[in-house]
């Protein structure tokens, strides 16, 4: 499902002296099925655009348009708003946090009944998103508060993978977690993004950036400062983020004499040929 | 957040705002106080109420409180006073006198009109007087003066510390739990929950944000002890504070003027009580210096 | 000299499930450690046992020769700081300067002493400019760093940061890290215990302790210890940039084994 947002505008706390303008006349498209990340720092808007998308925020001013589905400021009482969240999966912060029925079962299977499918479809949704999460038939029945960490943010991605939605929107996945669960997670997003879902991330993480995206989206006090490749936001010296190690040596060699394109630098193993070149 | 405006401290520096907050504890205490003294007639009791109201209001003013947010928080009680007003109309009194007129077989008296109205005025006083100490006092300013009003507790085991300490960390944690809400809620939005249809759908709905609310609060609470504790903290032991209160000359000036509204209305009210039912005007005038 | 010795450690939250399973350690004075392992593995329970917050069903913790005991635990507890992963539910005090205070309070420090003591600690952290502010306008990184002052407020000798930066954003984690450098610097007797995810920050430690079911299976400088592929793998740790950018060079031929930082390497490679 392509996304294209006209004009977007929001702000908080519109009557009160400490009005915050959040969005400031956002122009953005995202292609059908396409790997993207909102950056930017704490407070650059990257949130609150990302929760205009399932139209848990409603704009001020402009629109944003999701395949047959128009958001703008007045649909407030709107019935497709119900529908639309049923193609776009969100999954804020801390998604354990939102885990409340006895058994990791039903608590996966309550999207879907929630979206219309019956007990036993949603019952089958379950099972299929928890065998996805890697999570056995073990743990159906048991209640999802006795579970590690990093296993009830399995259930809760589960939960979402369950209603299968065609845009999947990820608010920091992998905060809190140690390397490995971290792989694990990012693993599973990516397994969505092979079978056909478009994938939102938000995050500070360069190195998931990195790795993962094909195009990043920059916010910077409500407005969009940057749209393109990971690596030539990396390259840009005006904007102000942590660049990943391996590009800010990249950067570094480059200063000193090398020519190495970042584009066709993904991993330590592709500056190999680079440096052999230049030493032989 | 920005629908808690009622009574939230708003940071100004008047008069109001420098007086200790034992001392405005104290004078609200005397206030309340005078506001329910009770007098024979109802003429005096609606121009001792009327005064005390104009006086109150002068204060708001100095204190820089929007009345906006009074009427808002008056208007929001709009169920409770159509309730009070229907009851003191329809249920019979044997002590009202005068009738007002009749509908059907049903007299309706101007007592229970004037009964209501006392009643409404004596809320919007106290509504003022809440509102003046909670918007011009620091929330840990006030916990610290409440802790510090009931010391005099303290030898019969009273857990005035722990209270305060109680209502203090409450009061932080507001901001923090309803960002959590408001958190939950939109999660739970995106997982098909509806909070704003059928009544039905939204008991199911408030389920699914309340036990997590709950999940998050215990574990919450269990990291807040263990911080807490880490750093020293015994309910038990003696602590100093970092803010120390000082009774200042606004403190002293205030007080004279609470203690002089308060010993006017007493005094007022002991003639009253004695003089029985005279109208207080003219007793005002009448008074016999030896009685 | 040692300032913390443990012995034979263990303690179960549950029957029959150790989370710290018979762990000796010993942690040298003014030295900076660094406790890796994946979660789970024990680390933070350690942390609560050091402090106090929890009794361990056996063992010892020594500090400064003396043992952790109920007797003990007031004078132990004032030479130890902790700060913890959570920035608001650490953050106890209604404003900045109220935060840092709440320990002072505690201590029964003299009132009049406190707002020198909490200016200075403040400005140590940069959140000089934020004392009145309330969590509610902070940033979590800026949260941590009050955390960190009010812990440092109270002169401990030992300071534990139980994943400290977990929670909080790529620019906090580096203020952290910046924050940790300075202290070191500045109070040389200080011994600092992390608890942390972030390779990057265990390689400025003077050593680190891999943990794993509960026990200390290996201990080492942090280039002996994310070095070795062997250790990396089976405790499942990330490499630290470093390291790998050394393998990869060393597999394709270059001699960079004596290389300590990057920008060692990058003079070697644009020699």
């Amino acid at each position: 499902m392509p996304i294209n947002i006209n004009h977007l505008f929001h702000t908080y706390l519109k009557k009160s002296p400490q009005r915050v303008e959040a969005l400031k006349d956002i122009n953005i498209s995202i292609e059908d099925h396409s790997y993207v990340a909102f950056l930017g720092e704490t407070g650059s808007g990257k949130s609150t655009l990302a929760q205009h998308l399932n139209a848990l925020l409603l704009p001020d001013a402009g629109e944003i348009v999701i395949d047959d589905f128009v958001i703008t400021p007045k649909k407030r009482k709107n019935k497709k708003i119900h529908e639309l969240r049923k193609h776009i999966g969100m999954v804020f912060q801390f998604p354990e946090y939102q885990l409340f029925e006895e058994t990791v079962e039903k608590d996966v299977a309550f999207g879907p009944l929630n979206f219309g499918s019956s007990k036993e479809e949603a019952i089958k949704l379950a099972h299929e998103a928890l065998k996805k999460v890697g999570l056995d038939k073990s743990y159906y029945l048991r209640s999802p508060f006795e579970l590690s960490g990093g296993e009830r943010r399995r259930v809760a991605l589960a939960g979402i993978f369950a209603i299968k939605p065609d845009i999947l929107i990820l608010d920091e996945p992998t905060v809190g977690l140690d390397h490995q669960g971290s792989k694990d997670i990012m693993n599973l997003v990516n397994k969505m993004y092979e079978e056909g879902t478009s994938i939102i991330l938000i995050t500070h993480d360069m190195s998931l950036v990195n790795e993962y995206v094909q195009k990043v989206f920059f916010l910077e006090n409500g407005e969009v400062k940057f749209v393109g490749k990971p690596t030539d936001l990396f390259a840009s010296k005006d904007i102000d983020i942590e660049v990943p190690n391996l590009y800010r040596l990249v950067n570094k060699l480059n200063e000193n004499g090398y020519s190495i394109d970042l584009n066709k630098i993904r991993t330590i193993k592709d500056l190999i040929p680079y440096i052999k070149e230049k030493k032989s | 957040m920005s629908e808690l405006t009622f009574g939230r401290y708003s940071p100004f520096n008047t008069v109001v705002h420098r007086i200790d907050p034992r001392s405005k504890i104290f004078f609200m205490i005397l206030l309340f106080v005078a506001i329910f003294l009770q007098f024979t007639l109802w003429s005096t009791n609606l121009i001792i109420s009327g005064l005390m109201l104009v006086l109150l209001i002068v204060v708001m003013m100095i204190s820089r409180i929007s009345f906006r947010s009074l009427l808002k928080s008056i208007l929001s009680m709009w169920f409770l006073l159509l309730f009070l007003l229907v009851i003191y109309v329809l249920i019979p009194n044997q002590t009202y006198i005068y009738p007002a007129f009749n509908i059907g077989s049903l007299t309706i008296y101007y007592d229970a009109f004037y009964q209501w109205g006392y009643i409404m005025l004596r809320l919007i006083m106290i509504l003022c007087t809440t509102m003046i100490l909670t918007s011009t006092t620091k929330p840990m300013d006030l916990t610290n003066g409440l802790e510090w009003g009931m010391g005099f507790l303290k030898p019969i085991h009273f857990p005035a510390h722990e209270i305060a300490m109680t209502i203090s960390i409450a009061l932080r944690f507001i901001p923090t739990i309803l960002d959590e809400t408001n958190r939950i809620m939109k999660a739970q939005s995106s997982r098909g929950v509806d909070f704003t249809h059928g009544i039905v759908k939204r008991v199911r709905a408030i389920v699914s944000l309340i036990i997590p609310l709950f999940v998050s609060a215990i574990e919450r609470s269990e990291e807040l002890a263990n911080a807490m504790e880490a750093r020293g903290y015994d309910p038990r032991a003696k602590r100093t504070h970092f803010h120390v209160m000082h009774f200042k000359l606004v403190d002293l000036i205030s007080f004279l003027f609470v203690i002089a509204v308060f010993g006017g209305v007493l005094t007022l009210f002991i003639i009253d009580k004695n003089v029985q039912v005279v109208n207080i005007i003219e007793t005002l005038f009448k008074v016999n210096p030896g009685f | 000299m040692e300032k913390i010795v443990i012995k034979n450690l263990s303690y179960s939250y549950s029957a029959g499930n150790k989370a710290v399973d018979d762990l000796s350690l010993q942690v040298e004075q003014g030295s900076f450690v660094s406790i890796v392992g994946h979660n789970g593995s024990g680390k933070s329970t350690l942390a609560k046992l050091i402090v106090g917050l929890l009794r361990a069903n056996s063992g010892e913790i020594i500090v400064d020769g003396v043992q952790l005991e109920d007797k003990s635990l007031n004078d132990i507890r004032k030479k130890i700081a902790i700060v913890f992963q959570n920035p608001d539910n650490q953050f106890i005090g209604s404003t900045v300067e109220d935060d840092i205070a709440f320990g002072l309070e505690n201590r029964q420090i003299p009132s009049e002493e406190m707002p020198e003591i909490i200016k200075k600690y403040a400005t140590y952290v940069k959140m000089e400019d934020y004392l009145k502010k309330e969590p509610t306008y902070l940033s979590g990184g800026q949260k941590q760093r009050v955390a960190i002052a009010g812990a440092l407020a109270l002169k401990p000798e030992i300071l534990i940061l139980d994943e400290a930066t977990a929670m909080i954003d790529a620019k906090g984690k580096r203020e952290i890290f910046l924050t940790i450098k300075h202290m070191r610097k500045d109070n040389p007797d200080l011994t600092i215990i992390s608890i942390t995810h972030e390779v990057e920050e265990a390689l400025l430690s003077d050593r680190v302790i891999v943990m794993e079911k509960g026990k200390a299976v290996c201990s080492g400088s942090p280039l002996e210890v994310f070095a070795n592929k062997e250790i990396r793998e089976k405790y499942k740790l990330q490499a630290p940039f470093l390291i790998s950018l050394k393998e990869e060079l060393k597999d394709a031929g270059f001699d960079v084994d004596n290389l300590n930082d990057i920008k060692e390497v990058v003079n070697y490679l644009c020699r």
